[in-house]
């Protein structure tokens, strides 16, 4: 057979065949990918582009929060968010400890610590919200750390976006999905969406 | 030493190989239970030290184009940490070469020399096999062939029982090499005072990988950072078997734990599969991470396999090659520069002599 040389033909050939299939993975993986979806990151991870670029999808930060409010990616979020964290607060609630930013080995978050990070906004879904369908519920209101949600003068929650920094306290306390029955999806009555998703 | 050798029993290198592969698994499994955040290979670790994925770092530096401080630590760090250990992690830690073995069991027969890497662990296994059916073997070479008998004058104490064990490699190949080696007969070797005469006699055997390598998997590598770099995210992390073994096991953790069935445990396996049973070659022609690691463990000089060569047949005349025929990575543990060794320790079970040790230094 080829003996010393390394770099064989057949070699040569077959690096480059993996390399134009790794082309081509990457290049659906990102035409599948489209739009901004909007997921909601870690703190100090928002800056969406560094963030695809960088996290490895070692899974340490969702292993280390200790309010284990983040998830592992699944197809559904897109084939390039698969396997990355997203935050969950039906799972806690974010209290800016910071942990995930120490554990990211890739550098992917910065300033985790600072809760004047912006992870999201949270908005009231009016059609679910105990309050704004029936009243009565203030749960949110109370639950906040940082009072960004007041309640107006009927006594129905509204967020203030300059206060709210998406710590996801009020969609975890949310009681809407325990009292009331909705068909399809697991939205509460009150709901953190990306900066600039709030619609 | 010699009452190990009479036994029949499991090489204690894959034993113990074993253990270390489920001992990962056993640490990302715990990160997730206990939520204390070890991580995956990808990243073992520890608060903010962690074993970062070479290969992860670089790509991920492309991506951002950008280079940034703790990664690049960590970077440092397993640069190191690779100097000390060589390509260890293939042997030790990667799970490809055992879902290799589990997907793909069948030995392609007494195949051609070499297989490759981890790849084709035909050889190595069957190598491996007929020593662990020792006395059979040795029947074997007693009744209808030579083997590679030595003369007792010849053999050192240490050796001694050794001569009279399998002489392994296979009935086949003892046949092959006509027993009685017609450049240093044993007898002749009798006739020599020492065994050093016959060393000069018998030239090295040479591994088809010994010496720094440069090859397709470098060709990956580079495709590797530049698709990286093109599209802005980490290419090879998608289809990577260590992340997808590993995301394949997440993914089974979240099935038990959050009753959340996921696609993850379809495709990633299917993929998985894919990679360990149509790309056969996957470790030496294929791989990223082992030809990064190469790189790096040209730096190595530690845990190396060294042969005693006064211990070695090869000194008596006898030519044998039982460690190279082991060696999954075609390797030669005489050669004085085999970067890439994984120290799976395959060569150091296969000697018939015990002449091979994993030396911490030297």
């Amino acid at each position: 057979m080829d003996d010393q040389p390394s770099i064989t033909r057949r070699g040569v050939l077959v690096g480059a065949g993996a390399v134009a299939s790794m082309f081509a993975v990457g290049g659906v993986a990102y035409a599948l990918e489209g739009e901004d979806r909007g997921l909601l990151r870690p703190p100090g991870a928002q800056d969406e582009a560094h963030f695809r670029a960088t996290c490895m999808k070692c899974n340490r930060c969702e292993t280390a929060c200790p309010q284990r409010c983040l998830r592992t990616g699944v197809l559904e979020d897109g084939v390039l968010n698969w396997r990355t964290p997203i935050m969950d607060f039906h799972r806690g609630v974010c209290d800016f400890c910071g942990i995930c930013e120490d554990v990211c080995p890739a550098g992917s978050i910065a300033g985790a610590h600072d809760p004047a990070q912006v992870i999201g906004i949270a908005v009231v879904d009016r059609e679910r919200c105990i309050a704004w369908s029936q009243g009565g519920c203030q749960v949110c209101v109370d639950v906040c750390p940082y009072g960004a949600i007041v309640l107006d003068d009927a006594n129905r929650p509204v967020v203030d976006q300059a206060k709210c920094n998406g710590c996801g306290a009020c969609e975890n306390a949310c009681p809407s999905n325990s009292y009331l029955a909705f068909a399809g999806g697991t939205d509460r009555g009150i709901n953190v969406r990306s900066a600039g998703k709030e619609a | 030493m010699s009452r190990e050798n009479n036994e029949p029993k499991k090489s204690r290198f894959r034993t113990a190989r074993g253990w270390v592969a489920l001992a990962c698994v056993a640490f990302v499994l715990a990160g997730m239970a206990f939520h204390v955040g070890v991580g995956t290979p990808s990243a073992f670790g520890i608060q903010q030290i962690s074993a970062i994925c070479p290969l992860g770092a670089l790509e991920t530096m492309a991506g951002a184009k950008g280079v940034m401080l703790h990664p690049l630590l960590l970077f440092v760090l397993v640069a190191v940490l690779i100097a000390l250990v060589g390509k260890a992690f293939c042997a030790w830690m990667c799970p490809v070469p055992w879902l290799q073995k589990f997907f793909r069991p069948k030995k392609r027969g007494v195949a051609a020399k070499g297989g490759a890497g981890h790849d084709v662990p035909a050889k190595g296994g069957a190598g491996l096999d007929s020593w662990a059916k020792g006395d059979a073997g040795r029947e074997a070479s007693e009744s209808s062939v030579p083997g590679y008998d030595i003369p007792a004058s010849c053999g050192n104490p240490d050796a001694g029982s050794a001569q009279a064990k399998p002489l392994a490699v296979s009935a086949a190949q003892a046949v092959e090499s006509g027993g009685k080696q017609a450049a240093c007969s044993p007898s002749a070797c009798a006739a020599c005072a020492g065994a050093a005469a016959c060393a000069k006699v018998l030239a090295p055997i040479g591994g088809k990988r010994d010496g720094v390598q440069l090859d397709s998997r470098h060709a990956v590598l580079m495709g590797t950072l530049a698709s990286a770099a093109v599209f802005g995210f980490p290419v090879f992390c998608l289809v990577c078997p260590v992340g997808l073994t590993f995301a394949t096991i997440i993914g089974l953790w979240n099935l038990v734990q959050f009753n959340e069935p996921s696609w993850a445990l379809i495709i990633f396996p299917i993929v998985l599969i894919a990679e360990v049973t149509v790309l056969r070659k996957w470790c030496s022609k294929i791989c990223p991470i082992s030809a990064l690691v190469s790189l790096l463990s040209n730096l190595n000089v530690t845990l190396r396999p060294r042969v005693r060569t006064d211990v070695c047949l090869r000194s008596r005349g006898v030519d044998c090659h039982a460690c190279v025929d082991a060696c999954p990575e075609q390797l030669d543990p005489h050669s004085r520069r085999i970067p890439e060794c994984s120290k799976c320790g395959k060569c150091v079970e296969a000697c018939p002599a015990k002449a091979i040790s994993i030396k911490l230094l030297k």
